[in-house]
């Protein structure tokens, strides 16, 4: 069964560091067995992997099911569809999980977005597949339209 | 007259003087005792008588005459002489003039011609030299307005091909970081649905 990915998970480093996560909590839940007079606390979770866990219907508190679950991470990383996808600054939470939608949504499930920046990009942005890059930069429609561009400063 | 009939006329005088003296100059007398002759006793009365004509005083006035006219003979010639040789100085004096005249006539049309010829080869040589300049004056402006105009069309032709770049540039300097991302997103969107189909394609291919 695959993992299906929270919008709050769109990187290759969301999916290692849930990884880890998961690693600890698989670790925490084997030493608060051990201490079974020890304080049970609720071990917090972060926002992606309490994300993952209710959209797959996951409890991560049953037995095995941690192991599992990293060993599925590991699996989804093989599989995943990596997009590379630079802007002028830092995109915000919001803007990431709504193209992290988009793409999922339109394109494939599996695809997870790394972020990255370009400040020659002043407006819009370059979308990389490891084909072929897209770019939707203002630098790129300006040349796209050189030729109106050169026609209207020659007042044709 | 002529320096030679002047002459001529002093040396024809000067004869004529010499034979007058020779006649009339006194000559010694011979003995004539022992001669038994008849005929040379008259010519030895004709001799008498003779020197009888011819005694001193006369001989002193022939002497007289004689030098008178040479005397005479000399002014007259010596008169000739001089009006011949102011005459042939005058005359001198002329052709002298005229040939002075005519060789610095000659020499100064020589040199007119000259100078003539040496002012149409600097005028030549002017001339040329000022078309050769306008040539390459004219070639020089060519080529410069060539250059200018290969100039202009490079820069207009560099303006063109990065104006994208420049306009870009400019923009990214007027706004900055102002313009948030989220205000660009429908442009992204946008741009992302008109590649769906080959960001599909590459999915599709292996991406």
């Amino acid at each position: 069964m695959e993992l299906k990915m929270p919008m709050t998970i769109a990187t290759k480093q969301d999916i290692l560091r849930i990884q880890r996560e998961v690693r600890d909590y698989d670790v925490l839940v084997v030493q608060n067995n051990v201490r079974k007079t020890a304080t049970q606390s609720p071990i917090p979770l972060s926002a992606g992997l309490k994300d993952l866990v209710q959209l797959n219907q996951i409890n991560l508190n049953e037995k095995n099911v941690p192991k599992k679950l990293i060993k599925q991470l590991e699996k989804t990383l093989k599989q995943v569809i990596l997009f590379h996808m630079s802007f002028a600054t830092e995109p915000s939470d919001d803007v990431n999980q709504k193209l992290i939608a988009w793409f999922r949504k339109e394109v494939d499930p599996k695809i997870l977005l790394n972020i990255g920046i370009q400040p020659t990009i002043s407006v819009g942005a370059v979308l990389r597949t490891n084909r072929t890059q897209y770019d939707f930069s203002l630098r790129k429609h300006l040349q796209n339209s050189q030729k109106d561009l050169v026609k209207a400063l020659r007042g044709e | 007259m002529s320096s030679y009939q002047v002459a001529f006329g002093i040396g024809i005088s000067a004869a004529i003087l010499s034979i007058l003296l020779y006649l009339l100059w006194p000559r010694p007398k011979k003995n004539k005792a022992t001669s038994a002759s008849p005929d040379i006793d008259l010519a030895a009365i004709a001799e008498k008588k003779s020197m009888e004509v011819f005694n001193d005083s006369f001989r002193e006035e022939l002497r007289n005459r004689g030098r008178l006219h040479f005397e005479k003979v000399i002014s007259e010639n010596a008169l000739f002489l001089q009006q011949d040789l102011r005459l042939t100085t005058s005359e001198l004096n002329t052709f002298m003039k005229d040939e002075i005249q005519k060789v610095l006539k000659d020499e100064f049309s020589k040199y007119e011609a000259s100078i003539t010829s040496a002012r149409d080869i600097a005028l030549e040589s002017i001339k040329k030299t000022q078309e050769v300049i306008d040539q390459q004056r004219t070639q020089l402006e060519q080529q410069m307005n060539d250059q200018a105009a290969e100039e202009k069309q490079r820069l207009i032709d560099r303006f063109e091909k990065n104006m994208a770049d420049i306009l870009n540039h400019y923009i990214l300097d007027a706004i900055g970081g102002e313009i948030d991302l989220t205000d660009q997103l429908e442009y992204i969107f946008q741009s992302l649905e008109e590649n769906k189909k080959a960001i599909l394609e590459d999915v599709k291919n292996g991406a």
